[in-house]
């Protein structure tokens, strides 16, 4: 019985990744293919650019390589490689964020989304300040109130 | 370059449903705050599905009617069909009664899943102890004067999973009410901040409960009071704060994990007894109790 081990990923600009079959499972979407035996020759993922791809196989393998216990070191490893891992500018974020919902990696999309829901969050002051300034309902405080009410004074 | 690239903004060509989950993921106060970022971004926050209000950081000055406000209003511009998570939490001087627990109730027609309720003057709406879609409540009340929120004498939350409750004297004005009703319940959190006097016998008769945390804060009395345990599927079990009851394992078969974090024990037998109850499990964890047992022979 002939077995491969090895998955052969193709991506958007044509090039190949030969990944491990148990790190290659690890998004849905390919496990899924593989189930369906569409994985025969090659995994087409003409979504995913070449440095996404990589990007993701890196995350697969190390949560993949990790020992499943319950091991505070091996843990807190993990936790600091997904600190590092969305350590990325906007463009890269976004590209993972579209690749993930393809790929269907739960556990990585969740660590990008609130790491993107932080940022948002984490506006500058002078954004805030803009923000502020627009939008009375939200921000309605009493210095604003105050100060429309000596202006219609005045007036 | 990185520069150049950190300043385009991507997250507004994002696909509606995949940004109003990651404006899910924060206070409900920034999520609102980005209407105002650009056209694209406007109405996107209203399609969230998790609400965290938090009016414990608003002026009482100049917040009293602001943060009010700003619930009534996202709650009636809001899209959503079905609420992931409510939380709340404000301390009454910003909030009037009613206002709260027409939020609540409104959080309960939108077929809340989870609720998250802290805050000092609670009155809550009739229709939270009947919600159908209800499977995680948190109820906490931060009381000056010792008294308890009410519950109705019937209630039914036929999907209720986990159940975390702080009552301040008794809980039988509440948390065994609401216990009563909760068919599906699995994790169950009990603390009472002040137990002034005798508290009576609790029982604890729930066969689909596999998680039991109880908690005793402040004591004021010297009575022992006793706790029954008829729970043959719980598998953990933690108790905190004052030892001040015997505890009679009635059926406890299942259990495996007891966790004990102890300020202080009533009586030395109380210990006893707990230790003889629990002699099966697996996994015993204690902290803060190893210097009453100097000089106290266990077994």
């Amino acid at each position: 019985m002939s077995y491969s081990k090895t998955i052969v990923l193709t991506n958007y600009d044509g090039e190949t990744f030969v990944v491990d079959e148990v790190v290659a499972v690890e998004p849905q979407t390919i496990e899924h293919m593989i189930e369906d035996g569409c994985a025969n020759t090659s995994i087409p993922l003409p979504n995913v650019t070449s440095k996404i791809l990589s990007k993701v196989i890196e995350h697969c393998k190390k949560h993949v390589e990790t020992p499943n216990s319950n091991e505070k070191a091996a843990k807190a490893d993990l936790k600091s490689f997904d600190f590092d891992f969305v350590k990325a500018d906007q463009g890269t974020l976004f590209d993972l964020i579209l690749a993930m919902n393809y790929l269907n990696i739960k556990e990585l999309l969740d660590l990008i989304y609130q790491t993107v829901a932080d940022m948002i969050k984490g506006k500058t002051p002078e954004e805030e300040e803009e923000m502020r300034r627009v939008n009375a309902w939200v921000f309605s405080c009493f210095v604003g109130v105050t100060c429309l009410y000596f202006k219609s004074k005045k007036m | 370059m990185s520069s150049k690239i950190e300043n385009v903004d991507m997250f507004s060509s994002l696909p509606e449903e995949i940004l109003s989950h990651i404006l899910s993921l924060m206070p409900t106060k920034y999520a609102v705050r980005t209407s105002i970022l650009s056209k694209r971004w406007r109405y996107s926050w209203m399609f969230v599905t998790n609400f965290d209000f938090d009016g414990t950081r608003t002026n009482p000055f100049h917040g009293l009617d602001r943060f009010t406000k700003f619930v009534d209003r996202v709650l009636n511009d809001c899209k959503t069909s079905k609420i992931n998570l409510f939380r709340l939490q404000f301390y009454e001087t910003c909030v009037q009664k009613l206002s709260a627990s027409s939020w609540i109730d409104k959080a309960v027609r939108l077929n809340v899943c989870e609720l998250d309720i802290r805050s000092i003057q609670l009155e809550l709406p009739l229709s939270l102890f009947t919600c159908k879609t209800l499977t995680k409540l948190r109820l906490e009340r931060w009381a000056c004067d010792g008294k308890d929120w009410g519950c109705p004498s019937s209630v039914n939350l036929p999907c209720l999973k986990t159940l975390d409750v702080v009552v301040h004297s008794d809980p039988f004005v509440n948390a065994f009410k609401l216990i009563g009703g909760c068919p599906m319940l699995e994790s169950l959190s009990l603390e009472v901040t002040r137990r002034k006097k005798f508290a009576g016998c609790y029982i604890f008769n729930i066969p689909t409960l596999k998680r039991l945390k109880l908690t005793f804060a402040l004591v004021i009395t010297s009575d022992i009071n006793k706790v029954v345990l008829r729970v043959p599927n719980l598998e953990y079990l933690f108790l905190g704060g004052v030892l001040c009851s015997l505890f009679q394992m009635e059926d406890v078969s299942s259990l495996v994990e007891v966790s004990v974090s102890l300020r202080h024990i009533a009586y030395d037998y109380l210990w006893v007894e707990l230790l003889n109850g629990v002699s099966g499990v697996k996994s015993l964890l204690t902290q803060d109790v190893s210097f009453f047992l100097i000089g106290f022979n266990v077994g």
